[in-house]
Order: C-alpha cells, then structure tokens, then sequence
C-alpha cells in the first residue's frame, strides 16, 4: 500500500466504505476499485486486505456470501446491519481526523 | 479467458501444499489469485504469470506461530491472523473472568454460599456438557475443514480441560462448579459463533457445488 503508515489506519474504514456504496464486493474487487477511485494512488496488498476483512467479519461488522463464477469458489462480503450503522460513526471520525490535519498542515485553508 | 479447471487445480495444489487447508480461506486466495491473472496477465504465458502472482502472497504464506491460536503448530500468516481474531477476544474473557471469579469466590466465600440454596450445580454442568457435546459431535463429524470448525474445537479443548484441571485440584467444590459454569456458559457464546458460521459455510457451498 502507498505510504502504507498513512492509510493503515484508516483502512477498515475505506473498505466500508466501498462496500457501503456497492452493496457486495470480493477480494479482488476492492483492491481494483480502490485503485481506480485514486487513479492507481491506494494499492491496498494482499497482506493488508485479507487480516482486514477478517477481522471485520469477526467482529460482526461484514457478511459473507459465497457463490461460484466459472469453475470456483467467489466470496463476497456486504455490511451487516451492524456494520452500516458502524460506517457512519467511522466515516464521521475520519472526516474529522481530515478536517483536523487540513487544520495543522494548512492552516490557512482551514479558515 | 477464465482460467481452465486443471490451472485452478495447479492454484489449489500450491495453497494446499502450503498449508493453506482451511476451505474457505483458500478458496478466496484461489480467487483472487485466479482474478489477478486473468485482469493482469492475459497476454503472458500461465506459467510466467503464476509465478509473478505467487510471488505477491509469499509474506502471507509463510509459517509462523502465535500463542493466542497453537504454540505447537505453525500456520500460514494469513490463517493465523484470522484465526487469531477469532480466539482473543475468547482467550482474554476467558483468562479475566476466571482471575476474577477466583479472586470473588475466595475472597466473599458468603456469595457462593448464598447462590448454593437456588442452583443446582452438578444438574447446570451436566446439562452444558450434554449440550456442547451433541453440538460439538454434529460440527467433528460435519464436512469441510474451516477456521471455525478449529477455533470450535480450541475453545472446547480449552473449557474441558480448564473443568477438569480446576474441578480435580480444588477443595471447595461448590466455589469451582460455581466459577465453570459461569465461565462455560459466557464462553459458549463464541462456540455459538463458531457453530453457526461453519455450517453457514458449508450451506453456501452446497448450493453452489
């Protein structure tokens, strides 16, 4: 992931996102989609993504659906009712946390 | 193209000689790793672009160990994660509810003595290992290898053998049937977890074999 300190904390928050907005994604899918959104910016690794996403489903907050698409097995995860109310709540902190930088790298586009 | 049925059979015999035994975890690498080269390498020979792909999972392939899942056996560092996030929260109720039932139950001996007149103890145990093994028995026998059939059988391993361990030690039997019970009841909350996820799994795969 680039500047992978950066973006490591916020990455359950940005695969939630994307799942908010797409409703049900796989592995692979959301490392594409991350990349187009920020123009080949945000390389979420296969080291990164998976622990993620298995946390968040350990923690209630995804769930799983497995179908077949050619000759294997698809996972795809979607927000649990938990998991969409979740969201918002991060959503919210991570604007914050934006709004907060934006305040101590530039301050004067914060006025 | 979509890979063929032997290239994602080569896929699988790679993750599955690597320890990667775990059903659904693999199936998800296999598809990733299936996804990747079909976007990214359409044009470059499959045995190349397995190799460049392979190449990527290696960090999350490797062995290593963690004392909250098996301090015996080694697992890929991706199953341990996951493993891992499904046996501490499990590990640290466990470890803090029996510090403090202990600490409660030797210091106010009054309290056991009081809970001793409503319930039956030997009935409460009994009925739970009744339960959890019929249930248990169900899962050993199921098909499919998951992270949550293991973490089932860890959790289970753990609470026999803690019964066992403290029932066998002790003096105070009505103060250490007390504390099992209360800590197997609240524990049985991940076997739940665990129980229903496994067969949730294999319903899905079911419908799609």
């Amino acid at each position: 992931m680039k500047n992978s300190q950066l973006y490591k904390g916020s990455l359950n928050t940005i695969i939630m996102k994307l799942l908010e907005e797409n409703g049900r994604m796989y592995g692979y899918e959301i490392t594409q989609k991350a990349k187009e959104i920020t123009k080949g910016e945000l390389n979420i690794t296969e080291g990164a993504l998976y622990p993620a996403l298995h946390k968040l489903e350990a923690e209630d907050l995804l769930d799983v659906e497995v179908e077949r698409v050619d000759n294997r097995l698809r996972k795809y995860y979607k927000l649990t009712e938990k998991g969409t109310k979740e969201t918002v709540n991060r959503l919210s902190e991570l604007e914050e946390f934006i709004k907060n930088m934006q305040t101590i790298v530039n301050p004067k586009l914060s006025y | 193209m979509p890979l063929n049925n032997d290239q994602i059979e080569l896929i699988n015999s790679f993750l599955v000689k690597n320890e990667v035994v775990f059903d659904g975890v693999r199936h998800e690498v296999i598809d990733h790793i299936a996804s990747d080269i079909e976007h990214n390498y359409e044009n470059v020979a499959f045995h190349e672009a397995i190799k460049i792909v392979l190449q990527k999972w290696q960090s999350q392939i490797k062995l290593s160990e963690s004392i909250w899942v098996s301090t015996w056996s080694s697992f890929p560092v991706l199953i341990l994660k996951k493993l891992k996030n499904l046996l501490q929260p499990f590990g640290i109720l466990f470890i803090s509810l029996l510090i403090i039932l202990s600490l409660l139950l030797s210091y106010y001996p009054a309290i056991t003595a009081k809970i001793n007149k409503n319930i039956s103890y030997e009935i409460g145990y009994l009925t739970w290992v009744a339960i959890s093994t019929g249930f248990g028995l169900n899962l050993f026998f199921s098909k499919g290898h998951t992270t949550y059939k293991y973490v089932f059988k860890r959790i289970l391993y753990v609470i026999f053998m803690n019964s066992i361990i403290v029932f066998s030690d002790s003096a105070n039997k009505d103060n250490v049937l007390t504390s099992i019970l209360i800590i197997n009841t609240i524990s049985s909350i991940f076997l739940v977890k665990c129980y229903k996820a496994h067969f949730k799994f294999l319903k899905d795969n079911l419908l799609n074999a």
